[in-house]
């Protein structure tokens, strides 16, 4: 419960060290700001360096991997984790796990980048020019909004995928379709909040033009959004893959995919529990790492926004 | 308000036709239609070639023969609207209209489940962690909530497989023969949902503790109990509601996923096997039969929300 | 004077400290402040933003936020209880009891999902003052004793439903159910137009006359004046000046006092002053203190000619660089239809500063966004410099942006937040591509020593500054391309008083110095008088009146200038009468601006009958 007065003395005198934090002239300050800011909640910096890692992990995936991840040796079926040679064991057909696990790791995170920003630079056009310029283009997007609605975005990947194989591209065209209207949307309704506050007024009053106001004002304030959506964005895309995968939709086997392996491993809970265990580990500290950036974004964009 | 309850089903019945022209469409332009693919899978599905004359024979008799796909459309959409959409292709001696009052049920009842769980668990996480905001138990209690947010409910699922039925053998693997088969897919479902809600009714509670009228009534004179009752957790779960409709679309989609993983017989079976071998009347019922929930859900919403907080009861609300 | 009088709350040393942003540096809000209330006394506790003096009563009944503590300090209540360790029960019994509070904003105080009966009626029976239906008499009974009328009606309401007037007596009502011995009202009035708050407080005047205590926590001298005995003056957390309130308007001691004494601007300063002397041609005047605004004869002897307006012809088109003529602008919200400009025909003349004043609503700031040419008009013509905007060329209309700059009320927000100040500056400039980088950098250091604030700083961003310096760039911005009308819309609104006085200050240099033509909105007719050489008075989109601004405060015809001149609460003289009854709408269809005198335009209706009132 803060007192609407101590509100106004926050606002009224701006914490003394942000003076001395601002380095420099130009927008480069206001980055380095935020990025010492975002340093500051370390379990967001520890998921960037995993993040990190796990991204020359997967350029790396060939020098990493013990194994060739689609060589198969029924006589080596379900060995446990450290038998011959074999890091997390093997699966049912005797493949190396660690060696599909390196490899679905890049099929993860080719499809959750690739995806994410195709979806999201669609998503920043229209949505800024929904957003802005509204008429036609807004009304259009709010079509599409409403009969995503009724249409949540694993069916909608699903029968995309139905429809346009089963190759990494389509999965990856997929999921980008899937979920580009809810960022456009989220783009839209930032790009319309900027647009009501009175620096836009103000520019316009001295002779700023469209392109100017949409690009040099409204963007780079709503970049704070866009990209806590990214990272949010990028596990729910990896997850949708995985998801495909898991019910046979996914990437064509015996491409390497943490979903199929998940499936695989079903069967053999009892048996063979390193099968499920290792990607669901993997899998789900991915996931986590990239949310954890994503709440560090957010908190170090929100205290910027503080006195604006 | 009525005028507002008629506007939105207008809009929701525009919004089911355009899911289904767009699926339909989408379904058209796939290579290869159920025919052709059951031929190249015949030998390692149960569909024999015998089976496959019966379907072709039934899609003739309902649809003609050599109909352009705007007939085909305009046939299906009759049939779904009348509710008799025909023989399914991959299980051809059952309706999809039978297939979806089968399966219905099922889902419904793992997903009523799993809503209630969600409930009876947030609501009081999120107003205790409001409470203690920013103290220890907040701070877990939220980053419990971040990793249940972060984790796929059939990663949920992987986990509770591994541990209750791998490491302890609690209970069965997968099926749909008892209460016990419930568990694990309702948790799973549940987790989801429960920490959209838990952070959704802390973030609520923490705006309505910073009213002025909440101050008010403290300046009042009012018992804790009363005020966190009457004026905080009334206000606060109001727009809760809102909440609902992205709740029962992720519902949706992961019963799909659950379903496949723990074997269960419900919608989201059918669905993804029409999916996979290409069964148009299926695929096509089971997604209008999705998005005709979501759709009834969302208008429920709004209008319930707008019944629920009296500042909106007497203006239409902005969708 | 209450010296006999028994002792109600005795306040000593209180220290509130609080814990701010992620590194919980240490703040001391409200510093060991002490001070006595009496029974029956209205005590005002004055202070700028940021001073405590919200924060140190809200403490006392133990209403600190969560990041807040008192630290230090005994509060007793009748001599023997301490407000500040009693237990939550205790304390519980005596809030909304004995001691009930009011807040600035009763659509926030009031809970917007409950009937004014729950709200009325509850705190009654958590006291145990009285059963439901005796609560529910005494509710609607102190209803219309607030003036709220048909209360067994209104009782049914949500808060919503009820106009602002009606919400604000709402709230006084529910503090005032219980009949408490003290009322604390923290800037009850702040948040409403001047003929309500007017009327508040002459409700508050007689819930006093009853004898109910009561703490005024407000900014605004004029509102303390009017309602208060004793004054206690806050500065930083701590209390600077304690006396009565006769005392401190004649003889303040501390300098704090004198300087927010000093900048309070008010409605009478500029027309009491002999102003024989000041002659104004295009501002080769120097900047002054003290009056910097002229309302000379040789200024309104143009205007006279300008302003015969409403039909009549206009004077040397050179002269006039701005004018409206019939302008109308209609909204179309979800609900209904708002006409928010109607029939507006002004002219704005070289070198003069036009006032617009009226209360929200009114339409002054749709007629300024009209002329900054940022929405359309649904009717009517807007010309400047003698060309039809509507049909001026769109590169005419960019040389238009360039002759016309604008501040508004929020400069925080006004500023761009990702651009430093002195790019800020450099904007407009690189918009009109108006010389290269170094002359555009050189120019905008130039504004920034110009407006008084430090260009070494120009590489910090605005959320940096405080508001007043905010307000300053926001003003050196305007200038950068050195424009010949100024628009001004509620530009020291947002301000402390102190630093409205300075941007005041500064507005007034500039004008002299740059030969500026002014439009300045306003909702403060004592700033409006302040700035104005003529003023135009709006209400429900229309203009009533229109006169030079001494003959507009001397002389006002039309009901509703009156009244909003009534309304005002002088610090240094004594309040008019104030007549709580609206004036009827005269502005309609069947209106029109009748020129009563030279340059004098009222709003009449037609057919009435033309009578030039005696001046």
């Amino acid at each position: 419960m803060t007192t609407p007065e101590m509100e106004a003395t926050i606002d009224d005198n701006p914490v003394p060290e942000s003076v001395a934090e601002a380095p420099g002239g130009g927008q480069q300050g206001q980055w380095r700001l935020i990025w010492r800011r975002f340093t500051m909640n370390k379990l967001a910096l520890v998921s960037l360096v995993f993040i990190v890692l796990l991204i020359l992990a997967a350029i790396l995936a060939p020098l990493i991997a013990t194994h060739d991840p689609l060589y198969l040796d029924v006589s080596k079926s379900l060995l446990r984790p450290g038998h011959e040679n074999h890091l997390l064991g093997t699966d049912v057909l005797g493949r190396d796990v660690f060696s599909r696990l390196i490899f679905g790791l890049r099929t993860a995170l080719i499809v959750g980048f690739v995806a994410e920003l195709a979806a999201l630079a669609f998503a920043i056009l229209i949505g800024l020019v929904a957003g802005y310029v509204g008429g036609r283009p807004e009304q259009l997007l709010m079509g599409f909004t409403d009969v995503m609605y009724a249409f949540p975005g694993y069916l909608f990947a699903v029968i995309l995928v139905t429809v346009m194989g089963r190759s990494v591209l389509a999965v990856i065209l997929a999921i980008a379709i899937a979920s580009w209207v809810g960022q456009a949307r989220l783009v839209r309704a930032q790009t319309l909040t900027l647009k009501g506050r009175d620096f836009i007024e103000a520019a316009q009053a001295m002779g700023a033009k469209g392109p100017r106001v949409a690009l040099r004002y409204i963007l780079p304030n709503a970049m704070g959004p866009i990209l806590v959506a990214t990272s949010f964005g990028i596990p729910g895309a990896i997850a949708t893959e995985a998801g495909l995968s898991l019910l046979g939709l996914g990437v064509q086997p015996p491409t390497p995919s943490w979903g199929s392996m998940l499936t695989e491993g079903i069967a053999y809970t009892q048996v063979a529990p390193h099968l499920m265990l290792a990607p669901a580990i993997l899998f789900a500290l991915t996931l986590l790492a990239f949310n954890w950036v994503g709440d560090g974004i957010r908190e170090a964009f929100d205290t910027t926004g503080r006195a604006q | 308000m009525v005028r507002f309850t008629v506007h939105r089903l207008v809009r929701a019945i525009i919004t089911l036709v355009m899911v289904s022209l767009l699926t339909f469409v989408l379904l058209q332009l796939a290579p290869g239609n159920f025919a052709d693919l059951s031929a190249i899978t015949s030998g390692a599905t149960m569909t024999a070639q015998g089976q496959r004359d019966e379907v072709m024979s039934s899609f003739t008799a309902r649809y003609g023969d050599q109909v352009p796909a705007w007939q085909q459309y305009l046939i299906f959409m009759k049939g779904a609207v009348t509710w008799d959409m025909g023989p399914s292709y991959k299980y051809p001696s059952l309706t999809v209209e039978g297939i979806i009052a089968g399966a219905f049920p099922v889902s419904a009842t793992i997903a009523v489940l799993a809503v209630a769980l969600a409930l009876l668990v947030a609501v009081p996480i999120g107003v205790l962690a409001a409470r203690r905001r920013n103290g220890w138990l907040d701070n877990l209690l939220m980053f419990l909530v971040t990793i249940g947010n972060s984790v796929p409910n059939y990663l949920m699922g992987a986990f509770l497989l591994i541990i209750l039925v791998g490491r302890l053998n609690l209970l069965p693997s997968g099926g749909w023969d008892g209460p016990l088969n419930m568990v694990m897919p309702v948790i799973a479902l549940a987790i989801g949902p429960m920490a959209v809600l838990a952070r959704y009714v802390r973030s609520a509670v923490i705006e309505t503790l910073r009213e002025e009228y909440v101050t008010t009534a403290i300046a009042k004179g009012g018992p804790g109990r009363t005020i966190m009752v009457r004026h905080v957790l009334r206000n606060s779960l109001i727009p809760v509601v809102t909440v609902v409709g992205p709740i029962v679309a992720s519902l949706m989609a992961g019963t799909v996923f659950i379903e496949t993983m723990f074997r269960i017989p419900g919608l989201g079976q059918y669905f993804t096997g029409a999916a996979t071998s290409r069964d148009m009347p299926l695929l096509m019922g089971t997604t209008l039969f999705f998005a005709a929930l979501l759709v009834i859900t969302n208008v429920v919403v709004d209008v319930s929300y707008g019944i629920l907080d009296p500042r909106t009861r007497m203006e239409r609300r902005p969708a | 004077m209450s010296a006999e009088r028994e002792r109600l709350l005795e306040v000593r040393d209180l220290q509130v400290r609080f814990k701010m942003g992620k590194k919980q540096t240490e703040l001391v809000a409200v510093n060991n402040i002490s001070y006595d209330l009496h029974a029956g006394e209205a005590l005002a506790i004055v202070g700028e933003s940021g001073s405590g003096k919200s924060v140190g009563v809200r403490a006392l009944l133990g209403l600190t936020a969560e990041n807040g503590k008192v630290t230090n300090g005994t509060a007793l209540y009748k001599g023997e209880q301490n407000l500040l360790t009693m237990s939550q029960g205790r304390l519980n019994r005596l809030r909304g009891k004995d001691i009930a509070m009011v807040f600035q904003d009763a659509m926030q105080s009031l809970n917007p999902t409950l009937t004014l009966e729950t709200q009325l009626i509850e705190h009654q029976i958590w006291h145990r003052l009285c059963d439901h239906t005796t609560a529910r008499k005494r509710a609607i009974e102190m209803l219309g004793k607030m003036g709220i009328p048909k209360p067994e009606q209104r009782i049914h309401a949500y808060p919503f439903e009820l106009s602002g007037g009606l919400r604000q007596r709402a709230m006084i009502a529910m503090a005032m159910v219980t009949n408490p011995v003290l009322l604390i009202a923290d800037e009850p009035t702040t948040a409403v137009d001047v003929t309500l708050q007017r009327q508040i407080l002459d409700l508050l005047a007689d819930i006093k006359a009853e004898g109910t205590a009561m703490i005024m926590i407000t900014h605004d001298l004029g509102v303390a004046r009017d309602l208060c005995d004793r004054v206690e003056v806050m500065n930083n957390g701590e209390i600077v000046e304690s006396t009565d309130m006769t005392n401190f308007l004649s003889n303040a001691q501390h300098p704090y006092s004198q300087k927010l004494l000093a900048a309070t601007v008010e409605v009478g300063d500029v027309v009491d002053e002999p102003d024989n002397g000041d002659v104004k041609a295009s501002g080769e005047d120097g900047p002054s203190d003290e009056a910097p605004v002229q309302s000379g004869s040789v200024q309104s002897g143009s205007v006279q000619n300008g302003s015969g307006e409403g039909g009549s012809t206009a004077p040397e088109p050179a002269d006039v660089v701005l004018k409206a003529v019939s302008v109308s602008k209609t909204f179309h919200p979800k609900s209904g239809v708002v006409h928010a400009v109607r029939d507006v025909s002004l002219d704005l003349h070289r070198g003069e500063t036009i006032g617009l004043v009226g209360e929200s609503g009114s339409g002054k700031s749709t007629l300024a966004r009209i002329f900054l040419d940022l929405i359309p008009v649904t009717d009517g013509v807007v010309e400047f410099g003698g060309k039809d905007l509507v049909q001026m060329k769109p590169a005419e209309r960019q040389d238009l942006r360039h002759d016309m700059q604008a501040v508004f009320q929020n400069a925080t927000g006004s500023l761009l937040p990702h651009y430093t100040v002195l790019d800020n500056v450099i904007e407009p400039l690189n918009i009109h591509h108006v010389g290269d980088p170094a002359s555009r950098k050189a120019r905008a250091k130039e504004l920034l020593t110009k407006v008084g604030v430090d260009p070494k700083r120009g590489h910090q961003y605005p959320r940096q500054f405080s508001g007043g310096q905010q307000q300053r760039i926001a003003t050196a911005r305007a200038l950068a391309l050195d424009p010949e009308i100024l628009v001004c819309d509620e530009p020291t609104s947002a301000l402390d008083v102190s630093v409205q006085a300075q941007i005041l200050d500064l507005f007034a240099d500039l004008r002299s110095e740059l030969g500026l033509t002014c439009l300045f909105i306003s909702h403060n007719l004592a700033v409006i008088e302040k700035v104005s050489d003529r003023v135009a008075v709006m209400r429900h989109g229309w203009i009533v009146e229109l006169a030079p601004t001494k003959e507009l405060f001397n002389n006002p015809q039309h009901p509703y200038t009156r009244q909003l001149l009534n309304a005002v609460l002088p610090v240094r003289r004594d309040p008019q009468q104030f007549d709580n009854a609206v004036p009827e709408p005269t502005e309609d269809e069947n209106s029109e601006l009748v020129e009563i005198a030279p340059g004098h335009l009222v709003r009449q209706s037609i057919g009435a009958a033309t009578e030039v009132p005696a001046a």
